[in-house]
């Protein structure tokens, strides 16, 4: 009985010898593998990565103009480089592209313009993954804007995530109880930590 | 007035303090381990494990008042910090060790670059370990 993939037809034999040969190939070809699977373990990093750029930043404060000092400030900028890049990529495997001139989001082919505030926040959240944040924390880190209110903050994650139902992103973003806002499982935000 | 008579600050009696418990902690230990040599009873065991964990909470509760109150001039500041920083290096490490066979091709490289460079950084911070603890010796 023949098999389709790839949109060829395999007979028995092809599909037996042949396939798996094809499928590994196409899993190894650059980029293409861009499964939902490793989501997590990307997340999962980008969490110890803050965790020892924040170690780094503190024990730096604590000894600021000390050879030491100086010679940790080179580690720290090489991980905060790397942070950023993981955290693009954490954004690239989710499919969730943000503009950030124009503030359209998309995903899955479709796309949505959102505010900038909105933008802000959900390219935040994303950027942040495992991590929830407090109403506070999103006014100061998403917005840097302190002066935001809890009921405002709120106002806005209700009306984003009833942008993001648009393009099937509903459920993006979680309300982790007693802790705040963060980005689905699926995306990254998981119970270990 | 002098470093000798300098009253401790509010930061030095709190790491002090954390001191002292983690000092008193080792020494119930060692006792408690030194009975058990001796008698090895189920009871002593248990007791021995129990004290063993809060050893090394107490422990972790020192290295984290070090890390949040002291500075670059508080003793075994270094060790610790360059301690923590060797943990979180390697515990990252071996995490993107673990699951870089399962990554896309160009990620898999990053992954790797990311190891070599993490591996190279903890071997600098653990030869700082030696380093500040033979200036605190």
């Amino acid at each position: 009985m023949p098999v389709r993939a790839f949109g060829c037809r395999f007979n028995d034999v092809e599909a037996r010898v042949v396939l798996p040969e094809v499928k590994r190939a196409w899993a190894d070809f650059p980029g293409e593998d861009v499964t939902t699977s490793v989501l997590p373990e990307v997340a999962g990093w980008i969490a110890i990565y803050e965790e020892l750029a924040s170690v780094l930043r503190s024990v730096i404060a604590r000894a600021d103009g000390t050879e030491e000092a100086a010679q940790l400030q080179t580690s720290l900028l090489w991980i905060d480089d790397r942070l950023a890049m993981w955290r693009d990529r954490h954004a690239e495997l989710a499919g969730v592209v943000i503009d950030r001139v124009d503030h359209t989001l998309t995903y899955g082919g479709k796309s949505l313009r959102l505010t900038r505030r909105e933008a802000d926040l959900l390219d935040f959240l994303l950027r942040h993954p495992r991590r929830p944040f407090t109403s506070k924390q999103l006014a100061t880190l998403a917005w840097h804007n302190s002066r935001l209110s809890d009921a405002q903050v709120r106002t806005y994650i209700m009306r984003l995530r009833s942008r993001l139902r648009e393009v099937g992103l509903e459920e993006v973003i979680t309300v982790v109880r007693n802790r705040g806002y963060g980005i689905a499982a699926a995306m990254g935000l998981g119970a270990e930590r | 007035m002098t470093e000798l008579t300098r009253p401790p600050t509010i930061p030095d009696s709190l790491i002090s303090s954390r001191l002292l418990m983690l000092q008193s902690k080792r020494l119930i230990l060692a006792s408690l381990e030194r009975r058990f040599r001796k008698q090895p009873l189920e009871s002593l065991r248990a007791r021995v494990d129990h004290t063993r964990q809060e050893t090394l909470n107490a422990h972790e509760r020192y290295c984290l008042s070090l890390l949040t109150w002291g500075t670059g001039e508080t003793p075994h500041y270094w060790p610790v910090a360059y301690g923590r920083l060797v943990d979180t290096a390697d515990r990252l490490s071996s995490k993107l060790r673990g699951v870089a066979r399962d990554l896309p091709y160009p990620d898999r490289y990053q992954a790797a670059t990311d190891v070599e460079m993490l591996e190279t950084l903890a071997e600098r911070w653990r030869q700082s370990i030696r380093t500040s603890i033979t200036a605190v010796a």
